[in-house]
């Protein structure tokens, strides 16, 4: 019986307030029963604070997701700040390369090495979040690059044309770092042809078979000039032997 | 009432933890030894605690005993371990720059002195952990001087005066003697209470 008079006094009382449930500072390395006993309910809903009455608001589904899609797309000004820091240091440092990368979560130990031997390799790894990417580009002509900016990414960072390539060979040695799409002096590159790119020979090697064949084709035009005056020579030395024998005769 | 007797049939299951297979600690230099807390440490994973220590003193046989070294233990699944060994810990090299053995008990107060270059040369010395290679310099000076703001080492561009230095250190000698004091006194009121 008095089992049912405390439980229709706690139910009461928990009609009429908010029931909040105090924490005591004992030590948690006991599991405590849930729920507890019921003079430990009564005790809390006997301490527990008044507090006013909340009138529920009834807002419609449809503006409640408006409100939060508007919310997610406005910018703090914190994030405005972020934003133009990220710009400012993007100029600053003078990239010239940006790759924009898919990037699964790894542990901080590894994420803090692979960083290191990047930054070894002149290529500064950056993860700013998608939201503060999109306003850095946002008005440029990199804005065109927003649609990549989904899921969860991360941006390579290169000084020279030549880190296409190494951020390329880098990120195929790890497994969750994936390049989409890479920047070149406000030039979009695809992937795959940095690929390809990448298939080649060392830049050097690419500059002296350049060389070797402009020098082929220059060397080519004074042979191909002097072939005809060669000819005519050799074709009138045949006639001219063609004749002694036929005068000969 | 009912629960009570529940918990005393209920048997208390008994989970076998998992250590991970890396271990973070500080060892100070040649006084690696068996005693808890590194002993239970290598125990749990598996470790050869005796042959670890014989190794760990004699790699540190030239380095200055007493010298906490941040060390690295990467324990295999064959029990055999890689051990890696740090730089000492920046907050002892800071320590030993300004000549102090403690940190700021409370927030405002200044507990030592060091200029831009005694940043600089330690900046250098932990440049060769196997962690920072690759780190800036100048990321590694800011660390440092982070470091320094949490200790209470105030850093200056300009180079330390020695007599400003001295003074200051007599008068951190008698404040830091203070302080212990009173934590002193404070532990013994509390032992009376209690006893």
């Amino acid at each position: 019986l008095f089992r049912m008079l405390a439980h229709s006094a706690l139910s009461a009382l928990a009609g009429r307030e908010a029931v909040f449930l105090s924490a005591r500072a004992v030590s948690s390395k006991y599991p405590k029963p849930k729920p507890r006993h019921y003079r430990r309910r009564l005790f809390e809903a006997a301490v527990a604070p008044v507090m006013p009455k909340t009138i529920k608001q009834c807002t419609p589904p449809l503006q409640i997701h408006q409100n939060n899609v508007a919310y997610d797309k406005s910018y703090s000004d914190y994030e405005v700040a972020l934003a133009d820091l990220v710009r400012d240091y993007l100029k600053n440092e003078e990239f010239r390369v940006m790759a924009v990368c898919q990037f699964t979560s790894v542990p901080g130990r590894t994420l803090h090495f692979a960083k290191n031997q990047l930054r070894l390799k002149d290529i500064e790894f950056r993860n700013y979040g998608n939201k503060i990417m999109k306003k850095v580009f946002e008005g440029s002509p990199l804005s065109s690059l927003s649609p990549v900016f989904v899921g969860s990414n991360a941006i390579l960072l290169g000084k020279t044309p030549e880190s296409l390539v190494t951020i390329s060979k880098e990120c195929n040695k790890l497994n969750w770092i994936v390049p989409m799409v890479y920047v070149l002096d406000s030039r979009i590159v695809s992937s795959t042809e940095v690929e390809k790119l990448a298939a080649l020979p060392a830049l050097n090697c690419l500059y002296g078979e350049t060389v070797q064949i402009l020098n082929q084709q220059i060397g080519a035009l004074p042979q191909s000039l002097d072939s005809i005056p060669h000819s005519l020579i050799n074709s009138l030395s045949h006639l001219s032997v063609k004749e002694e024998t036929t005068g000969d005769q | 009432m009912a629960s009570k007797a529940a918990a005393r049939v209920r048997k208390k299951e008994v989970v076998k933890v998992i250590h991970s297979a890396l271990l973070r600690t500080n060892i100070k230099a040649q006084m690696a030894s068996a005693a808890p807390p590194l002993g239970p440490q290598l125990g749990q994973r598996g470790i050869n605690v005796a042959n670890f220590c014989k190794e760990f003193n004699k790699e540190t046989g030239h380095i200055k005993p007493g010298v906490p070294l941040p060390t690295r233990i990467h324990v295999k699944p064959d029990r055999s371990y890689e051990l890696e060994i740090c730089t000492p810990t920046s907050s002892w090299l800071l320590k030993q720059a300004a000549g102090i053995r403690r940190g700021k008990q409370n927030t405002d107060e200044i507990a030592g002195m060091l200029s831009v270059k005694h940043i600089y040369e330690i900046a250098l010395v932990k440049q060769k952990d196997k962690a920072l290679v690759g780190v800036p310099l100048q990321d590694i000076c800011r660390n440092l001087v982070k470091q320094c703001f949490t200790l209470g080492i105030q850093v200056q561009n300009e180079d330390l005066d020695p007599e400003v230095l001295a003074k200051f250190l007599d008068e951190r000698r008698e404040t830091v003697a203070a302080q212990l004091q009173a934590l002193a006194d404070k532990k013994a009121a509390k032992m009376l209470r209690t006893a």
